[in-house]
């Protein structure tokens, strides 16, 4: 598969190691219910790519360490250049040195997830500062130039084998999740960055879907959900993306999907593969 | 050639290397279309001064190490300061003590740009200091009064060995560019600090003043632009400056051309020449 890879720039980009935040005394479940959990920001040392993202007890909990930018304009440079499978290094701290890689980016709060081994994490503090060598905006597959890739490594990209078959691309997905699913992120002007959430408040869907299957990393197939400029309804369209952040109790929120492809027209073909999961090609799984 | 170099002082200015930002997720492109591309800031690993500054997927992109100053005055100072060919000196982190050379400033977002070995990159981190021995504001070529020479370190004026044919100061180029593809920075106060674009969506123009080709650090001549004391035409008027960054996707810009000199009457002729690149005098 052809792609324009030499021609990308490679930019580093840095942030620290964002704290954890809390919304409220209380955050309201859909049902009503108050509820108080731990959610975004931090260090979180037992969620992982490659876990359920369902069945914590939390909210939007994104895995491994967020990391942000205090400037926003900063940060907005940070979450937009950062891609899928970026190499992390720690430049400050016990772990200076370390590696890991960017695993998504969650839009709202605008932290960019970053995975670092079991042992790296051990080691790290509050404000301890990453670097990215942001590589990948602008990716594009020079056959099938209709196809948008978004927030991807080229390295990634080439280590996931794709094939285009039929016209059509083939990508392995755990799941294929309906355009009437995908709640909160919607409307955003750009998925160049951030997520959107597929939601989960409905039991019937929620297991028709496998989404009690869902892990951290999964890639997932989104039908009739165009993210070329912005996230929205398309007939026909389908996008890609990998799960970022964990399940959700807020209404209209859930899982977090960071684009990886799109198309407005049914060129992408998921193909079911339980394995389909960015740390099985990041050496991580 | 006789120059008052000896007059000229040498000022230390710093800045940290600076994060890139994002204001708006797109870009519109000439025909409408909107993009996300990487720009401006940051250390750019892969672009770098000897390259084409045309065919990268990206907007305004600079290469090596961009710094800049939070401080709009502090950094107003530093980009009317430094001068292309200035040593530029790590002073904080891993790479603390290697050096570089300034290789041009950039306009509206007000970044020095700075050229490092690719070892000293792979030891940067944003945020660590970079110091600049400030010299060659003032700089005169005594023979050729009536030509500015801006931006420019005196030693890199040396190493260029230029000759003055005539009265007319002659300086080797790889293009020329006509007054009409001159672009984004027109009308800024001075061309002591900052570039202004080549224009690039004119396909035949492109092609004729050979943009394609251009390199980051080229020396190009400016035709019909007056560059004394701001941007602006002027006929018979000559600038030569040097390729800072890369080409653009936005209307009315492209790659960025630093003054160097510039003269209101035909007194500098460009003397074409593949190697007139500031990396041939930098080593």
């Amino acid at each position: 598969m052809k792609t324009n890879t030499e021609k990308l720039v490679q930019i580093a980009v840095s942030g620290q190691v964002a704290f954890a935040r809390s919304f409220g005394p209380w955050e309201i479940k859909h049902d009503g219910q108050p509820f108080m959990l731990p959610s975004v920001g931090g260090i979180t040392y037992n969620v992982k790519i490659g876990d359920l993202a369902s069945g914590f007890e939390a909210d939007h909990v994104e895995p491994g360490v967020s990391m942000r930018r205090e400037d926003r304009d900063e940060n907005s440079g940070l979450n937009t250049l950062a891609c899928v499978g970026n190499t992390a290094t720690v430049i400050s701290g016990d772990a200076k040195g370390e590696t890991g890689y960017v695993t998504g980016k969650h839009g709202g709060i605008e932290h960019v997830i970053v995975y670092f081994p079991q042992a790296t994490l051990g080691k790290m503090g509050p404000e301890d500062k990453i670097q990215i060598r942001s590589w990948g905006t602008g990716l594009a597959l020079t056959d099938i130039p209709e196809i948008k890739v978004k927030n991807l490594d080229p390295d990634l990209l080439a280590k996931m084998d794709l094939k285009v078959k039929e016209g059509a691309l083939e990508v392995p997905v755990t799941t294929t999740v309906p355009a009437h699913l995908m709640g909160s992120g919607m409307g955003s002007p750009s998925s160049q960055r951030g997520d959107y959430d597929i939601m989960t408040a409905d039991p019937k869907a929620y297991k028709n879907h496998g989404l009690d299957k869902l892990r951290f990393g999964d890639l997932v197939l989104l039908e009739n959900c165009d993210t070329t400029f912005g996230r929205g309804y398309l007939e026909g369209a389908v996008t890609i993306g990998v799960v970022v952040h964990s399940d959700c109790l807020l209404a209209g929120h859930g899982p977090g999907i960071t684009t990886l492809f799109t198309a407005k027209t049914p060129i992408i073909r998921g193909i079911k593969n339980q394995q389909a999961n960015i740390g099985h090609w990041l050496g991580i799984l | 050639m006789k120059t008052n170099r000896d007059k000229l002082v040498q000022i230390s200015v710093a800045a940290p290397v600076a994060h890139s930002k994002a204001r708006s997720p797109y870009r519109i492109k000439t025909d409408g279309t909107p993009i996300t591309l990487p720009g401006t800031g940051g250390i750019t690993y892969n672009v770098k001064v000897g390259d084409l500054a045309c065919g990268w997927v990206a907007d305004h992109v600079e290469p090596g190490v961009s710094i800049k100053n939070k401080d709009n005055a502090e950094n107003a100072g530093l980009n009317t300061l430094a001068c292309v060919g200035n040593t530029a000196t790590i002073v904080s982190g891993e790479a603390k003590g290697e050096t570089g050379y300034v290789t041009g400033k950039h306009g509206g977002i007000e970044h020095v740009l700075t050229y490092f070995p690719q070892e000293t990159l792979e030891k940067m981190a944003i945020g660590d200091k970079v110091q600049i021995r400030a010299w060659g504001t003032g700089l005169k070529i005594e023979e050729a009064p009536e030509v500015t020479v801006m931006n420019l370190d005196p030693d890199l004026l040396d190493k260029m060995n230029l000759q003055i044919k005539d009265g007319i100061l002659e300086v080797p180029i790889t293009t020329t560019i006509p007054p009409y593809l001159m672009g984004s920075g027109i009308g800024a106060a001075s061309c002591h600090t900052g570039d202004y674009d080549i224009m690039t969506h004119d396909p035949e123009a492109y092609e004729q003043c050979g943009l394609d080709k251009l390199r980051l650090g080229d020396l190009v001549l400016l035709q019909d632009c007056d560059n004394q004391y701001g941007r602006g035409y002027l006929k018979g008027a000559v600038s030569v400056g040097v390729v800072v960054h890369s080409d653009c996707v936005i209307t009315g810009h492209g790659p960025g051309v630093t003054t160097l000199f510039t003269c209101k009457k035909p007194l500098i002729r460009g003397i074409k020449s593949e190697t007139a690149n500031i990396t041939t005098w930098l080593g």
